[in-house]
């Protein structure tokens, strides 16, 4: 293949990459909209909450968007959890207007690894549960954002708390301790008997 | 001494003639940092904690003696891209380049609104340094490091989901694998596949039964991501046609998978003669980093004899280039082709000038 051959195939390419791209940022649009605007606060609002209290590292808390309503709970089962396992987070208020629920799970390095909306059940207590595999080591935020979602777009409250991800040792029984590094150090040093072979091979 | 202090020497020299490229490739490593730091940050931190992403760690070390054995074919088509500036095509690297980059930025930020910032951040780095020396260079220096440039996408850690679906599904191949041949082997083993990663269930002659479980630690898929790396450098050093070159990663998948099989079926079958503890202590723990040796050591060997492929490592063990006689002939220094044999004589007939 010419040069010139090589450069119109890559412009070709290019083209259906960069639409590609452009479609698929556009498709960004619907996921962004999980933590959308309330009538009382801004979603970009949230977010900035969301990772001043990431940064922060304070464990446990809550911030009110409405001064009304004023019990808002959220525990989280088990707080301390081995790596791939299970952790349940229960979010409670005696809010009737609380509809729905919605749990994001932020991982150690602040990245947002899950958003779940639930709706509540229960009576006097509304009640709501969302479950998640941390596949990451270290502290994790949970938040549960109380919004209402039928009558009227409102958010009354925000709380976090925090577990903690432990590892048991993982290691690749293949190559213990060296990982994967201690595979590619072995074929290179095979590599090198390789060459070394050929050239003490007589010609 | 003398000979040192003469190479010394000609660092001044060297920098004043080449000012321009050291300058354009600071400004490419200054603009990797800028971008992704905290990506490279975090990816530093994980390989140094997991151990099936440790071989990012040695990823700088192959891209580096990459671009040291590839320096003269860099060289020289920097200076071509010098010579041919005038040519018709002159802004259709740059063009290229500028939508590489774009790609590159509309990978990242589209990453950055997904649950996998850090793989899609990643992902975007190689074609933004592909974008990058296209604006900065030329295709044929684009074309020269390419392996390098290729190589950076090892740095993308497997979302957890394709290595779970991938490494399971290997791993029930090679328990099932093993399965059979310790039956044909007469070893008093059952199989169990229902639930979770399989397990060979083996009843010593005490009656004593003993589990062995192959999960995603032990279904190779940690082997085959350090062979594919290795394959992708081994490109950059091996002759031979493009055929045969995939032919290397299709011959090293069967010879480290088989190798696999073998690994499982002799950790069982040394239970069942030694024990468990021999089993476990001696064979488990050696038994990958000495099956990988004698596998990357297969695949050579076998890709020499099937595939006839040559590696060839530094330009002196290089053949001349085919096309160098026919295209001095044409452009009377230059080898369009390698440049690297054609560029030392133009260097040398250069200073000759000078010096008359």
């Amino acid at each position: 293949m010419s040069l010139k051959n090589l450069q119109k195939l890559l412009l070709v390419l290019l083209i259906a990459g960069l639409t590609v791209s452009v479609l698929s940022a556009v498709a960004v649009k619907a996921e962004e909209g999980t933590i959308s605007d309330y009538d009382n606060v801004k979603a970009e609002q949230v977010i900035n909450d969301i990772n001043s209290t990431v940064s922060s590292s304070v464990g446990e808390g809550e911030i009110k968007y409405d001064q009304n309503y004023t019990t808002y709970r959220l525990t989280v089962s088990p707080p301390s959890v081995i790596i791939g396992n299970p952790v349940t987070a229960t979010a409670e208020t005696d809010n009737r207007r609380v509809t729905h629920i919605i749990f994001i799970w932020v991982n150690p390095y602040g990245v947002i690894k899950k958003i779940e909306t639930v709706s509540v059940s229960g009576d006097n207590w509304k009640t709501a549960q969302s479950t998640y595999q941390p596949d990451k080591l270290g502290k994790w935020v949970v938040f549960a954002l109380f919004v209402n979602a039928n009558s009227c777009r409102w958010l009354y409250a925000m709380r976090w708390n925090c577990f903690e991800v432990t590892g048991i040792t993982q290691q690749i029984p293949d190559f213990p301790v060296v990982g994967t590094a201690g595979a590619m150090t072995t074929m290179l040093l095979g590599l090198g008997l390789f060459l070394n072979r050929k050239r003490q091979k007589p010609i | 001494m003398k000979r040192l202090l003469g190479k010394f020497k000609c660092i001044p020299a060297f920098l004043k003639s080449n000012w321009l490229h050291i300058l354009a490739e600071s400004f490419i490593l200054l603009l990797i940092t800028v971008v992704y730091w905290r990506d490279l940050e975090i990816l530093a931190n994980e390989a140094f904690q997991a151990e099936e992403l440790s071989h990012i760690l040695l990823i700088p070390l192959f891209v580096g003696i990459l671009l040291y054995w590839k320096r003269d074919i860099f060289k020289a088509s920097i200076s071509l891209d010098s010579m041919q500036k005038k040519s018709r095509n002159m802004f259709m690297d740059e063009l290229i380049g500028l939508s590489l980059c774009l790609i590159a930025f509309l990978i990242y930020w589209y990453g950055s609104y997904t649950f996998y910032p850090l793989e899609y951040h990643l992902l975007s780095l190689p074609i933004f340094v592909s974008g990058i020396i296209l604006v900065l260079f030329n295709l044929k220096t684009l074309k020269a490091i390419i392996i390098s440039v290729a190589l950076l996408i090892f740095i993308v850690p497997i979302p957890s989901e394709i290595t779970y679906t991938l490494g399971g599904n290997l791993a029930n191949f090679n328990t099932q694998a093993s399965y059979i041949i310790l039956k044909c082997f007469g070893v008093p083993a059952t199989l169990n596949v229902t639930y979770g990663s399989p397990t060979i269930m083996l009843t010593k002659p005490q009656g004593q039964s003993i589990s062995f479980t192959v999960g995603l630690q032990c279904s190779g898929i940690y082997t085959l991501t350090a062979f594919f790396m290795f394959a992708v450098f081994l490109l950059a050093i091996v002759q031979t046609s493009a055929i045969g070159k995939v032919g290397i990663f299709i011959l090293g998948f069967f010879i480290f998978e088989a190798l696999n099989i073998l690994r499982i079926t002799a950790i069982v079958s040394a239970a069942y003669i030694f024990g468990e503890e021999v089993a476990m202590l001696i064979f488990h723990s050696a038994a990958g980093l000495i099956l990988t040796f004698i596998g990357i050591l297969a695949t050579l060997i076998a890709s020499e004899k099937l595939l006839k492929t040559k590696v060839i490592i530094g330009r002196n063990e290089a053949p001349p280039c085919p096309w160098c006689k026919r295209l001095q002939e044409k452009f009377q220094n230059f080898c369009l082709n390698c440049g690297t044999h054609s560029l030392r004589e133009t260097t040398q007939n250069q200073s000759h000038h000078r010096q008359k």
